[in-house]
């Protein structure tokens, strides 16, 4: 679990020591990574940035990581997945979280018949071959390697969507905290304009006010027809 | 919007620079140009951070070793000396991550724990995850800037971290991110149904 943490330095004929340490998850989801950026230049508000919806490829459980099959018994590299990987660590656009869940083994059997025979799944199973060539060619270091989902996890460190966030000083509090403001991460210019345009922080702060209900509100109030 | 990794990526790179600035009579303001850009390392280094104090930089320069240390450098690219290179109290694996203390007499910075390893994980991630942009097994250190004396601040467990540290500006607060962990074996139960997941029970 991470978190961030706060504490006070003391340098004194005894040497140097932090006191009063103090863990704060602003997010209050035990899978959130966070990283520390700074302090305000007057002090009082701390910046840092928290990943949304997803957890460091370390803490990461197995089922959680897509290019591999959900169940860890019967598991498969899964080819499309890893496409999709790939693009997405090209874009570098900011998506929208997502939670992976192990597909249910009712539902898959049940795709499995209905579409053995039919030419979308042909052709699925004529390119799946080629598929997996293609990948250990681009990664030759993953291919078939005990390592190699371990390996891919650092690599999607790098894409670890996050937003950034400030909490006022004053309002340090044990745990989890409720009144930090967020840039939207799914605008991938918010944070800038989130800094520079002074006139609408005040505004984009409340709308994104670390309540999920709330923002979920303020996102279908913005997709309402004018 | 920031996309972690990203600190890696520079140190690979290879160069730390410094953007040379013109402007107006004020020196700031729309009129800013970028007038040169002087090379300060030719080699793999990051994670810099310039004293407001003494007009110092620190940053974490990698040795031949393989593992960064935190060494001085002048503006114009001078370099002063490696602080924790060969340092009899600070751990001779990474020291990465320099944040000035505002006064100028105290570097604040991540340093590796030798004593800790990262069970089950392979080589090859355990490298990745404990250089100083991920500070798995890291511990906070704080020195003076001359080097002579330097104190351990925290002391991690096996796959806790200690990551970018600061010291707010009047010299009172540090600021970093951490990983704790939250119950014994955790670790070892991931790695278990991690080898399972990559067909290690196939014998692969």
């Amino acid at each position: 679990m991470w978190a961030l943490r706060l504490a006070e330095l003391v340098v004194d004929g005894r040497g140097a020591r932090l006191v009063n340490e103090r863990t704060l998850r602003p997010r209050g989801d035990p899978n959130t990574f966070y990283e520390s950026h700074g302090f305000s230049p007057d002090g009082q508000t701390l910046i840092f940035s928290a990943s949304i919806g997803r957890a460091h490829p370390f803490d990461r459980p197995p089922s959680a990581r897509d290019g591999f099959g959900a169940d860890p018994e019967h598991a498969e590299h899964n080819p499309r997945a890893h496409r999709r990987r790939e693009y997405r660590a090209g874009t570098d656009v900011p998506t929208r979280p997502r939670i992976h869940r192990p597909p249910q083994k009712r539902k898959r059997k049940q795709l499995r018949t209905e579409h053995e025979h039919s030419p979308s799944r042909a052709r699925e199973r004529d390119r799946r071959p080629q598929d997996e060539r293609q990948h250990a060619a681009e990664s030759p270091a993953f291919a078939r390697d005990p390592l190699c989902e371990n390996q891919r996890d650092g690599q999607r460190e790098e894409q670890l969507q996050e937003s950034s966030g400030m909490i006022p000083i004053d309002e340090w509090a044990e745990g989890d905290l409720r009144r930090v403001h967020f840039a939207d991460p799914e605008e991938p210019s918010g944070a800038g304009e989130f800094l520079n345009q002074a006139d609408e922080r005040e505004e984009n702060a409340q709308e994104h006010e670390h309540d999920e209900r709330a923002r979920q509100s303020a996102r279908a109030a913005k997709q309402l027809p004018r | 919007m920031r996309v972690r990794g990203l600190g890696s990526r520079l140190v690979g790179a290879a160069v730390l620079a410094k953007a040379l600035a013109a402007g107006g009579p004020s020196g700031a303001g729309p009129g800013r140009e970028l007038v040169g850009v002087a090379v300060l390392v030719d080699g793999p280094g990051g994670r810099v951070d310039w004293s407001h104090a003494n007009g110092l930089i620190a940053a974490g320069i990698v040795g031949s070793d393989g593992y960064s240390d935190v060494e001085l450098l002048r503006p114009d690219g001078t370099r002063l000396g490696c602080l924790t290179c060969g340092h009899p109290q600070v751990p001779q694996k990474h020291n990465d991550l320099p944040a000035w203390h505002p006064s100028g007499e105290y570097i604040l910075f991540q340093s590796q724990d030798p004593n800790l390893d990262l069970p089950f994980v392979g080589e090859r991630l355990e490298a990745y995850l404990t250089q100083g942009g991920a500070g798995l097994n890291h511990n906070l250190w704080l020195m003076t800037r001359d080097g002579r004396r330097a104190w351990q601040l925290t002391r991690v467990r096996a796959g806790e971290a200690s990551l970018h540290p600061h010291v707010s500006p009047d010299g009172r607060t540090v600021f970093w991110a951490a990983r704790i962990q939250q119950g014994v074996g955790r670790c070892g139960r991931c790695a278990l149904q991690s080898s399972w997941s990559t067909g290690g029970a196939r014998g692969w």
